[in-house]
């Protein structure tokens, strides 16, 4: 099993925010914002049998939907981020973001 | 302790307090292309009216020497600063001016600047207004500088022409190479490692053209730009202030400022506390934050977490000591930089920015980028970081309004930008705030309504919003206590309406009420004293700007009104003001109530009453949430909340009612504001009518109509409440 940590960052606005993993819902927040001075919003962690698998993440208030295939072979750290629009953009990192 | 450095690279021998801490040839390592002996112009300069500057003035033709502005003969208590940018390190070619008049009244303006044909003659178009630009029409500038080894000879002439209004020539004294002064204070935890100076060249990665120097966090700040002084030493903040987990929220560092940042208080300073600790509760995940976005006065104090990522070199880094040194300073000079209002490089076009049009600046070498979001990572960053800031944000520390930039005045990422106001010669609109009584005097506690009125001043028909003056997003309102810096009034809602347009003839007004003791912000006004209200709509085209209004708030006449106040002065009760009633804020109802039964002969009593009736006099409806389990946050579905029709309580609503309105109705009108007073009074006959109570609705009318009348309200609406008494009474 490995753990996939999701990190909320730029561009949230009391947004709803869910996020699933193989289809499976594993966060499911309200009100979500971006705190300016960090750049990052919240964070939620899920854990998978070890291979590829789909991480799908959508604001539903906004239609918005974005989902991108990760390789669960050791601990990720996906960022996703809510562009112009909401448009959702991820980072995938094998190593913790930062934020200052 | 005063480090010298300044943005113009040389030093500067009036100013030298510490020799000792000089590096006198400091400047010559840097990549700026003064020589040692040339003495820069940049700086402060400031013009009063003790300040004669015959020489420069005899400089000028006659017709340019005599008084220059209308204003300065009506408000002869006139202070003027000029910020010239033209030379130096990071010249930003740019001249920023605040005139002061009466001690409040400001207007804020800001010139590009390019060389004149004349040597130390300057010229440029004036680009940025803010605060009263009404009076200064003007959109060009020159500047003619008089430079001197002796800072006491250096002097500048500006003379403002366009705008249609007459030349206007102001001349000034140089008073320093900076041009605001603030106050470092530098607190750290037992177990954290704090990073005050870095040797610049002790990590390999870096600049070819950085020059070998100890940088401070001083010297950061003094060549952006700010005459920095520093508290003495260091206290030690003890764990305890931490919690039982040894990490920091947010609230802790806030509490902990409170207690050991010698210069803390509650009100707008040039002063900012620096908190370096081992961990925030966040985790090792965050390196630092601008925590204090608490309370009315944000941005006075700032943290960098020492056991964090920010002491994680990256494998095989050449010099990892070096490198976490580096990491530290750089976070605390991001940090830092977040206190004066800087966005992160990425953020710029975000919120609203105090320009129109910035641009994000994602690779930016800037102490407000991250160094690996760039392309290329950290190592690409540091090859090519000088230490500074980039033009974008030096424009702003150097040039933005005071207010935006000093830390505890406007709030955190608000007008990291202040739009420019566009105030055409021949407005099309006049926009008045007006309290309807001879003097704008209110008693303590008195919550203050305004009325406000918009008259198309043109010849020709405008289209406007059909809710005009009811959309607050697009109105600023400013609000200034005497000896305090102006603040921004946030209503706690702002309301969104269907888009409709309406025809305002020449001549016609249309009209609004605008209660304004508190808001989001808190209560703006409610200390006694005295505060100036100005008002601005932004139109498509243009923005309207308010006269200012100037009101005076009483001194507490009694020991009751004085310790009532500290419940009253609550955000539930101004929420229930502001919003005409609460079902359900009970505790701001029972500080109501407590009003009304100890000052029932008070102005604020008689607000209460209109508040509190209005609830009882109808059936409501509120939302029961009284299955949620304690402490936690769950939607109203899930918390299967239902909706309760809470019955109206029409005798006690109706009493009150009768109270406040008709006992007293010229007091009443008074204070509530006659567009709320006329507002209320309907509601009541409303009521009154689904009561089968014609006759008594009507006679509310009647007193509503004599009130008005007497109170100069204009004829259609005079004629408006005829109608409906005369409805009311069955057409007779």
């Amino acid at each position: 099993m490995q753990t996939l940590h999701l990190e909320l960052q730029e561009g949230f606005d009391d947004d709803r925010v869910v996020a699933r993993l193989n289809g499976v819902e594993f966060l499911s927040l309200d009100h979500v914002t971006t705190r300016m001075q960090t750049g990052f919003a919240a964070a939620g962690s899920t854990q998978a049998a070890d291979g590829k698998a789909v991480l799908e993440v959508s604001l539903p208030a906004s239609g918005q939907q974005a989902s991108t295939e990760i390789n669960l072979i050791q601990p990720l750290w996906a960022g996703v981020n809510a562009g112009p629009g909401k448009a959702i953009q991820f980072r995938i990192s094998q190593a913790p973001f930062g934020y200052v | 302790m005063r480090v010298q450095d300044t943005p113009a690279g040389v030093m500067q021998p009036a100013t030298l307090a510490e020799p000792a801490e000089q590096e006198n040839i400091e400047a010559l390592d840097l990549p700026i292309s003064i020589p040692p002996l040339l003495v820069s112009a940049s700086g402060l300069y400031l013009w009063n009216t003790s300040v004669p500057l015959p020489s420069i003035a005899s400089k000028l033709a006659l017709d340019d020497s005599g008084p220059t502005d209308q204003l300065d003969i009506v408000f002869p208590l006139t202070s003027e600063r000029l910020c010239l940018d033209i030379d130096g390190r990071y010249p930003q070619m740019t001249a920023s001016g605040t005139i002061t008049r009466l001690l409040s009244q400001q207007t804020h303006w800001i010139a590009k600047l390019k060389p004149g044909p004349n040597p130390n003659q300057y010229l440029g178009s004036i680009w940025y207004k803010d605060g009263n630009v009404a009076a200064f029409p003007y959109t060009n500038v020159e500047i003619l500088v008089t430079t001197s080894i002796f800072p006491g000879l250096r002097k500048a002439v500006a003379i403002f022409t366009g705008g249609g209004a007459a030349k206007r020539v102001r001349g000034y004294q140089y008073e320093s190479p900076y041009f605001h002064p603030v106050q470092f204070e530098f607190d750290c935890t037992a177990d954290a490692k704090p990073v005050f100076a870095i040797q610049t060249h002790a990590h390999p990665n870096r600049p070819a053209s950085l020059p070998n120097e100890t940088l401070t966090l001083q010297k950061v700040y003094q060549r952006a730009g700010f005459d920095v002084t520093t508290s003495p030493s260091p206290s030690i903040v003890p764990l305890a202030g931490a919690g039982a987990n040894g990490k920091w929220s947010d609230q802790e560092m806030h509490d902990a400022m409170q207690v050991y940042w010698s210069k803390f208080a509650n009100k707008a300073q040039w002063a900012l506390w620096t908190f370096f600790a081992a961990q925030h509760e966040q985790g090792s995940s965050l390196g630092g934050i601008m925590f204090d976005d608490i309370g009315p006065n944000h941005r006075q104090g700032t943290a960098i977490f020492t056991n964090s990522f920010i002491a994680v070199p990256p494998p095989g880094d050449p010099n990892p000591a070096a490198w976490i040194n580096r990491m530290v300073f750089w976070t605390a000079g991001h940090e830092m930089g977040h206190a004066f209002n800087l966005a992160h490089s990425w953020q710029k076009a975000m919120g609203v920015p105090w320009i129109p049009g910035l641009a994000n600046e994602p690779e930016a070498r800037s102490f407000m980028n991250y160094p690996y979001n760039v392309a290329g990572g950290q190592t690409a960053f540091f090859s090519n970081f000088q230490f500074r800031f980039s033009d974008q944000e030096l424009l702003f520390l150097r040039h933005a309004p005071a207010r935006y930039v000093q830390m505890g005045n406007a709030a955190w990422f608000d007008h990291h930008g202040f739009e420019q106001a566009r105030v055409l010669p021949e407005p099309t609109f006049k926009l008045e705030a007006r309290v309807n009584r001879a003097e704008a005097r209110f008693d303590f506690l008195e919550p203050i309504t305004l009325d406000l009125k918009l008259t198309n001043t043109s010849s020709q028909p405008q289209l406007i919003e059909d809710k005009i003056l009811e959309e607050l997003e697009h109105m600023t309102v400013i609000i200034k206590k005497d000896g305090k810096e102006a603040r921004s009034f946030h209503p706690y809602a702002n309301r969104c309406w269907e888009e409709k347009k309406r025809v305002l003839n020449p001549g016609q007004a249309t009209y609004q009420s605008l209660f304004i003791s508190a808001g989001r912000n808190g209560w703006d006004i409610s200390e006694p004293g005295r505060y100036t209200v100005q008002l601005c709509i932004h139109l498509e085209a243009e923005d309207i700007v308010s006269p200012p209004l100037q009101l005076r708030i009483s001194p507490p006449r009694s020991y009751d009104e004085e310790y009532l106040a500290q419940d009253l002065l609550t955000d539930e009760v101004g929420r229930i003001l502001s919003f005409d009633g609460s079902r359900v804020l009970g505790s701001g109802l029972d500080i109501l109530n407590t009003l009304v039964e100890q000052l029932p002969d008070s102005r604020a009593a008689l607000h209460a009453k209109v508040a509190l009736a209005s609830p009882l006099v109808r059936d409501g409806k509120s939302l029961d949430m009284s299955r949620l389990p304690d402490g936690q946050l769950v939607s109203a579905r899930d918390a299967q909340a239902t909706l309760l029709v809470q019955r109206a309580d029409f005798g006690v609503g109706a009493r009150l009612f009768r109270d406040a309105l008709l006992a007293k109705p010229q007091l009443a009108a008074e204070t509530l504001s006659h567009f709320d007073y006329h507002y209320y009074v309907d509601r009541f006959s409303d009521a009154l009518e689904e009561q089968g109570r014609q006759d008594e609705a009507a006679d509310a009318q009647s007193t509503l109509l004599h009130t008005l009348q007497q109170r100069k309200v204009i004829q259609p609406v005079l004629e408006s409440i005829r109608l409906r008494e005369r409805d009311l009474r069955g057409g007779n």
